[in-house]
C-alpha cells in the first residue's frame, strides 16, 4: 500500500486495477451493482477529467483497466443516460458560476473519499461519499424551490435516492473486495512464511504486496480454467482466457512495483519446471496460448501442495488423466491420492463415539422406562402386600361363619378391580 | 462395423458449434466416391473436464446424432476412440463416424459422431425423485439387468474397465428402456500387473480400494459402481453421499462396518498396519424399505464388497434371481411393449460356465434359437 502511494497519484484506481479481473472472474455475470461500482468510478474520473472544463455529455472515460473487456465496457456505455440525466436534474438550474461551484464542491469530498478508500476504512468513506452528495443537494436546493418546487425536489430525491442506493452497494461491494483481499493476503502471507528466507534481504511488505498481485492472477486463471474447462474447446472460450491471463500480467507489469517480481516469477518458472520434470509432461504449447497449460500446472502444484481439497485433487485427477497415455506419469501419484490413514481413523473413531454416544442415551431412556415400570409394580406389590395382610388380620380376628368379614373381603376385592 | 469408418480430413468449423453446419468427407480409400456429411449443431447436451458434447443433426439422412468434441493432443492416439471403435454392443453407445476439426488457433479437435440417445439415468432418477416416488422395481431390473450386460460386454471382449460408472453415463430411451453406457473418456484396457492411475470414477460411486489409493485395481470397480447404482435406483437417492474421499470412505464403512484386516489387505496392503475403530456393519435389509424383495438386497450385497474378488462380475451379475422376472416368457414393458432385446448374448458368454449360460438364456429363448446352444441344458 505505501509504496502505490508512492509511485501514482491515482491510488484508489491503482488499488481497483488489481482487484476487478479478480472479481470478474468469480462471479462472471454484471451485476447492478457492479454497474453502479463502475458508475462511481466513471464519475469520479469525470470529476479528476473535466476540471477544466465542465463537459457533460463528452465520454473523457480513461479507465486505466479492462481497455479490452467488452462486457465492462457495454455496461458502461449502457449506463451512462442514467447518470447523465441524474446529473443533469442536480445541474440543470446553475448558473455557469455555481456549476463551477458544484465541480469544486463535488471534487472535494471525492478526494476525501479516495484518501479514505486508500486507508482501506470503508465506513468512513461511506459517510464521506454521502455527505458529499447532501451537501450537493443542499446547495442546489434552496435556490431551485423559487422556481419549480416539485418537479426539482423530485429530481433531487431521485438523485438522493439512487446515490444512496448506489453508495450502499459500493459500501457492499467494498466490504466484499476487502474480505477478499484480505483473504489473499492472508493466503499471500502463508505462503511467504515458508519463501520467507528466500526474500530475507528485502522488507516483507513490499514483498508481500508483490506476491498478492501475482497470486490474484494466478487464483484467477486456475479459477477462470476449471469453472469453464470446455471453453478451452471453443476458439471464443480460449481467447477469453488468454485475454484474463494477458491482462493479468500486463497488470503486473504497468505496476510499478516490480523489484521483486523478477524474482518471483524466476521462483515460478523454476517450480513450474520442476513440476515439467517431475510429471514428465511436455507442454502443448501452441505458441498463441502457452500461458494456459502453463496456469493449469501451476494449479496442480497448489493442488498438491495442499494435498486436502478433495475437488481441487479431483480436477487435477482428471487433468492428469486424459494424459495417462503417456508414460510414467502416475509413479508420482498413487501416494498423494491415497486417503490419509490417519484421519481416517480419526473420522472413524468420531462415527464410533456419536454412535456409542446415541447408544447410550437409547439404554438411558430405556433404563429410566424401566425404572418407572418397576417403580410402578413396586407399588402394585406394596399395595397387594398391604391388602393381602389387612385381609388376612381380619380374616384372622373374626375367624369362623362370619358374614361381616366375608363381606367385608368381598368389597376390599371390588376394590381393587375397580 | 466399426471398421468402415474412415477419419476424414480437417473441415470448417466454428468455435462454438451451436447452430454451425460441420461438414465433412468421409470414404474416398477403396475406390468409393467421396461422401460429404454435413451436421448442424443443434445444442450443447454436456460439458466437462472432457470437452463438449452437442447434439446436431446429419443433414443427409436427417439423423440425431451426439458429437464428443475433445481437444486431440497431436502427440498422443485419443484412447477413447480407439476404444470406440472396437466396441460394438447393444448396450453400449455406437461410434458412427469420426473426424478431426482445427480452429484457427492451429488447435486439433476430435469429433466422435456418436448415436443420440434422449435422456440418461439421471435424469430418469431426477423424475421419480421429483414426483416423490420410487423407480418401478420392473424399470430398475430392466435397466440394471441391460448395465450389467453391456459391462460383461466391456469386460469381457474388449477388456475394457470403463472407470466412471454413474447415472449420468448411463443414456436411456425413453420409448424402448434401452440403457447404453457412455463416455468412455476415463475408460481403459486394464492389464494385469500394470499399475492404473487411482484417482479415476466420481466419489459416490468409487470403489473403496480407489480411495485407498490402490493401483492393481480389476474390472471389479466397475462392478461396484452398478452397485451404488442399484441401490440408487432402488433408494431414490446415492447410498455412499461422501462430501470427500475419507467421507466417502465413513460412508462406505457406516454401511458395510470397518472392513476386516484381510479386507483392507485385498484393496491395498499398505493400509494393513493401521488399526482402524471397529463399526458394526448397518444389516441390507435396514438400509432399504421394509418390502425390499430379498433378491434385491441380495445382489446389491453382492456386488458391494469390499474384497473386489468377491464381488460378482457382470455376467453372474446378469443371472442373478432378481432379473428372473426379466427371463419369464410373457414378461413385458408395463406399456405392453416387448422389452428390448436382452438375451442376444454373442462373444462375452466364451468364458462362462455352461452352468451360467443356462440361466441367462430362459428356456423360451432357447425354443426360439433351435436349441442349438448348449442343448445339455435343461
Amino acid at each position: 500500500m505505501r509504496k502505490k502511494r508512492k509511485d501514482d497519484h491515482y491510488p484508489f484506481f491503482k488499488t481497483l486495477n488489481i482487484l476487478p479481473p479478480f472479481r470478474y472472474s468469480k462471479t462472471r455475470h454484471i451485476r447492478i451493482a457492479d454497474i453502479l461500482v463502475d458508475e462511481e468510478l466513471r464519475s469520479e474520473t469525470d470529476g479528476y477529467d473535466c476540471s477544466g472544463d465542465f463537459n457533460m455529455v463528452g465520454h473523457p472515460l480513461h479507465l486505466p483497466e479492462d481497455d479490452d473487456d467488452d462486457d465492462r465496457f457495454m455496461a458502461l456505455q449502457w449506463s451512462s443516460p442514467r447518470r447523465i440525466i441524474s446529473r443533469w436534474l442536480s445541474t440543470l438550474k446553475r448558473g455557469k458560476r455555481r456549476r463551477c461551484d458544484a465541480v469544486r464542491s463535488q471534487k472535494r469530498p471525492k478526494e476525501v473519499a479516495t484518501t479514505e478508500r486508500e486507508t482501506g476504512d470503508e465506513s468512513t468513506h461511506a459517510t464521506c461519499s454521502t455527505n458529499g452528495l447532501n451537501g450537493g443537494g443542499e446547495e442546489t436546493e434552496p435556490r431551485q424551490i423559487v422556481k419549480d418546487t416539485s418537479s426539482v425536489n423530485l429530481g433531487v430525491a431521485c438523485g438522493l435516492v439512487y446515490l444512496i442506493v448506489a453508495s450502499k452497494n459500493e459500501l457492499a461491494k467494498t466490504a466484499e473486495l476487502r474480505a477478499e483481499m484480505e483473504q489473499l493476503l492472508q493466503n499471500a502471507k502463508e505462503e511467504l512464511q515458508s519463501k520467507n528466507s528466500r526474500f530475507g534481504s528485502r522488507p516483507v511488505e513490499s514483498n508481500e504486496m508483490n506476491f498478492a498481485s501475482s497470486t490474484t492472477d494466478l487464483q484467477q486463471a486456475s479459477s477462470s480454467s476449471s469453472e469453464s474447462r470446455f471453453s478451452l474447446q471453443s476458439g471464443m472460450g480460449r481467447e477469453v482466457c488468454s485475454e484474463y491471463v494477458r491482462n493479468g500480467e500486463g497488470e503486473v507489469e504497468r505496476d510499478k512495483c516490480v523489484e521483486g517480481m523478477d524474482q518471483l516469477e524466476a521462483e515460478l518458472e523454476a517450480e513450474l519446471e520442476q513440476l515439467q520434470l517431475r510429471l514428465e509432461l511436455d507442454s502443448e504449447n501452441h505458441s498463441s496460448n502457452s500461458n494456459y497449460p502453463q496456469q493449469q500446472r501451476l494449479k496442480a502444484v497448489q493442488d498438491t501442495a495442499h494435498g486436502t481439497g478433495d475437488d481441487g485433487i479431483s480436477n487435477f485427477g482428471e487433468e492428469i488423466d486424459t494424459h495417462e497415455a503417456a508414460p510414467a506419469d502416475y509413479n508420482e501419484m498413487p501416494c498423494d491420492f491415497r486417503v490419509p490413514a490417519l484421519e481416517l481413523e480419526r473420522r472413524l473413531h468420531e462415527l464410533l463415539e456419536a454412535s456409542q454416544e446415541e447408544r447410550i442415551k437409547e439404554l438411558e431412556v430405556a433404563l429410566e422406562y424401566m425404572k418407572d415400570k418397576l417403580h410402578e409394580k413396586e407399588m402394585e406389590v406394596s399395595w397387594w402386600r398391604q391388602n393381602a395382610s389387612a385381609a388376612l388380620t381380619s380374616h384372622h380376628h373374626l375367624d369362623p361363619s362370619s358374614s361381616g368379614a366375608s363381606q367385608r373381603s368381598s368389597e376390599s376385592t371390588f376394590h381393587l378391580f375397580r | 462395423m466399426a471398421d468402415d469408418k474412415e477419419i476424414s480430413a480437417p473441415v470448417v468449423d466454428g468455435s462454438d458449434p451451436t447452430g454451425h453446419i460441420i461438414s465433412t468427407t468421409i470414404g474416398g480409400k477403396n475406390g468409393e466416391p467421396k461422401q460429404t456429411i454435413s451436421y448442424m449443431a443443434e445444442r450443447v447436451v454436456g460439458t466437462g473436464s472432457f470437452g463438449i458434447v452437442f447434439q446436431a443433426k446429419c443433414l443427409e439422412s436427417g439423423e440425431t446424432v451426439a458429437i464428443k468434441k475433445v481437444l486431440q493432443d497431436r502427440r498422443y492416439k485419443n484412447r477413447e476412440l480407439q476404444l470406440m471403435r472396437v466396441m460394438d454392443h447393444p448396450n453400449v453407445v455406437s461410434l458412427k463416424h469420426c473426424f478431426f476439426s482445427t480452429t484457427s488457433k492451429n488447435e486439433l479437435f476430435l469429433n466422435l459422431v456418436m448415436e443420440y440417445v434422449p435422456e440418461t439415468m439421471y435424469r430418469v432418477l431426477k423424475h421419480y425423485s421429483n414426483a416423490n416416488q420410487r423407480m418401478p422395481l420392473i424399470y430398475v431390473k430392466l435397466y440394471m439387468y441391460q448395465i450389467f450386460r453391456g459391462l460383461a460386454y466391456i469386460h469381457s471382449v474388449p477388456g475394457v474397465c470403463h472407470r466412471d460408472l454413474k447415472p449420468q453415463n448411463l443414456l436411456v430411451d425413453p420409448l424402448t428402456h434401452q440403457v447404453k453406457l457412455c463416455d468412455f473418456g476415463s475408460a481403459k484396457v486394464l492389464v494385469k500387473g500394470e499399475a492404473n492411475i487411482s484417482y479415476i470414477c466420481s466419489r459416490f460411486y468409487r470403489a473403496p480400494e480407489l480411495i485407498f489409493g490402490a493401483t492393481d485395481y480389476t474390472t471389479s470397480i466397475d462392478i461396484w459402481s452398478a452397485g451404488c447404482v442399484l441401490a440408487e435406483l432402488l433408494l431414490g437417492q446415492p447410498l455412499f453421499p461422501g462430501e470427500n474421499a475419507v467421507d466417502q470412505l465413513v460412508e462406505i464403512i457406516k454401511v458395510l462396518g470397518t472392513p476386516t484386516r484381510e479386507e483392507i489387505r485385498c484393496m491395498n496392503p499398505n493400509y494393513t498396519d493401521f488399526r482402524f475403530p471397529q463399526i458394526k456393519a448397518h444389516p441390507w435389509h435396514k438400509v432399504f424399505h421394509k418390502r425390499m424383495p430379498p433378491e434385491a438386497i441380495d445382489l446389491a450385497s453382492r456386488l458391494l464388497q469390499y474384497s473386489p474378488s468377491l464381488r460378482c462380475t457382470a455376467l453372474e451379475a446378469c443371472a442373478h434371481s432378481f432379473f428372473d422376472e426379466l427371463r419369464e416368457p410373457n414378461a413385458r414393458l408395463p406399456n405392453g411393449r416387448p422389452f428390448p432385446p436382452l438375451f442376444n448374448f454373442k462373444q462375452e458368454l466364451s468364458g462362462a460356465t455352461p452352468e451360467l449360460i443356462n440361466r441367462l438364456i430362459p428356456d423360451h429363448v432357447k425354443r426360439q434359437m433351435g436349441l442349438n446352444l448348449h442343448p445339455a441344458g435343461t
